[in-house]
């Protein structure tokens, strides 16, 4: 723990604009910073100036003129790991966001048009071994932005992220840019499929790259798809006589049990259910549990 | 309660920033210090000193570091405007003639 990181933990929970934050970052640093290069200790700035969350309260407070508490629900678990909390959950509250934006402006002058509030304000960031909130980082991370090993978000990034936006070592979504493995809508990657695809092997409506299968193709080595009932040996036969390393073939390998499949499409159908079940378990259940955690933590109070 | 100790706590920031200028977390300690009413933290001081700054009562400017090998950040020192100091003193006046009513409404026999 260090200057930058408590005065962080300080104004990421105050729920206040941008202008307002940066100010406050000058100043508490300054004097925290201040404090320190006179011999105190972290600990000891920390005990004598306070708890932040409860700084951020009074911040909020002391800005907004109310006693309103701050749009935003917040479960940090006690247990760490490698100095990462287990669980960590940020819930912003939006009705609670907007409502603020009525107080503040009958509140009149000066918060009008300069709190503009966006419902993730100095919301902080969720940061843990699992990580849930519009802001999240960590092992498994899941948020609006999310960043992680895993990560599942609209805007995602990490070593697997599944995503609106994805962007990964593996990397799963609508627009997908992967080191390795791409599967989206919009899909680039070393070894990429999609809709319209773009890699060094690529499968897809549309796909581009050295090695290339699809309805519309380009490539050194591609096979343009225009009956995929008929042309099934032939691609079989495309895909055993390829000169291409061996992590290409693997790949066309899964690429050709999927053209399998799509020619019988009762099939295809029956596999949309596992794929349903793992979509809830990935992300029905976390929600539920962090819904849960929220719960119990409210009713602490 | 609190209402009204806050809004004094504005002119006594004022008053204060007139003597001498400091910087944000000074005021803290020197408000501290100087009076036994009030014990107030950063997260009273600086929206106050903010809003002064905002109004015009108060102005910042940043600390010359005359030695290029200390490695400190340059800080930021608050002062009043000759605005702010205008409006401490109209503020007093009108804190004292209203100090003087309650005082005789509350010390009233009867």
């Amino acid at each position: 723990m260090n200057a930058k990181r408590y005065v962080n933990e300080i104004i990421s929970r105050s729920c206040l604009p941008f202008v307002e934050r940066q100010r406050l970052k000058n100043d508490l640093i300054s004097e925290v910073e201040d404090a320190l290069s006179n011999g105190e200790t972290i600990e000891q700035v920390m005990e004598r100036m306070g708890d932040p969350d409860e700084i951020a309260r009074e911040l909020y407070a002391n800005y907004t003129g109310t006693e309103d508490t701050r749009p935003f629900r917040e479960y940090k678990s006690e247990l760490t790991i490698v100095g990462l909390p287990l669980v960590h959950i940020v819930r912003p509250v939006y009705g609670m966001a907007f409502g603020n934006m009525r107080v503040a402006s009958a509140a009149g002058i000066r918060i009008g048009t300069r709190y503009g509030v966006r419902s993730f304000h100095g919301v902080p960031t969720a940061r843990g071994i699992f990580a849930f909130g519009p802001k999240a980082r960590g092992v498994f991370a899941m948020g609006i932005v999310s960043s992680g090993l895993i990560s599942v978000g609209n805007v995602s990034m990490g070593l697997i992220a599944l995503g609106n936006v994805s962007l990964g070592i593996f990397s799963l979504g609508n627009l997908a840019i992967a080191a390795l493995f791409c599967l989206a809508n919009f899909a680039v990657g070393l070894v990429s499929a999609g809709n319209l695809s773009a890699g060094y092997a690529a499968a897809g409506n549309l796909a581009l790259g050295k090695f290339a299968i699809g309805n519309e193709v380009v490539g050194s080595f591609a096979f343009k798809i225009t009956n995929l009932v008929e042309q099934m040996s032939e691609i079989q036969r495309f895909f055993a006589e390829l000169d291409a390393p061996a992590f290409v073939k693997s790949f066309f390998t899964h690429v050709e049990s999927a053209l399998i499949l799509f020619t019988d499409p009762s099939r295809a159908v029956s596999m949309i259910l596992p794929f349903i079940l793992v979509l809830i378990a990935v992300v029905f259940i976390p929600l539920m549990v962090s819904w849960g955690l929220l719960k119990i933590k409210e009713n602490e109070r | 309660m609190r209402q009204f100790k806050k809004g004094v706590l504005e002119l006594i920031i004022l008053k204060l920033l007139s003597q001498t200028e400091m910087y944000g977390y000074e005021l803290v300690s020197v408000i501290n210090s100087k009076s036994s009413s009030f014990d107030i933290k950063e997260g009273t001081l600086y929206p106050i000193l903010y809003r002064l700054e905002d109004d015009g009562l108060v102005e910042t400017r940043w600390e010359q570091l005359n030695d290029p090998l200390k490695r400190g950040k340059p800080k930021k020192y608050y002062a009043v405007t000759k605005k702010g100091k205008d409006v401490m003193e109209q503020s007093y006046e009108l804190w004292k003639l209203v100090a003087k009513d309650i005082f005789e409404i509350m010390e009233a026999k009867g």
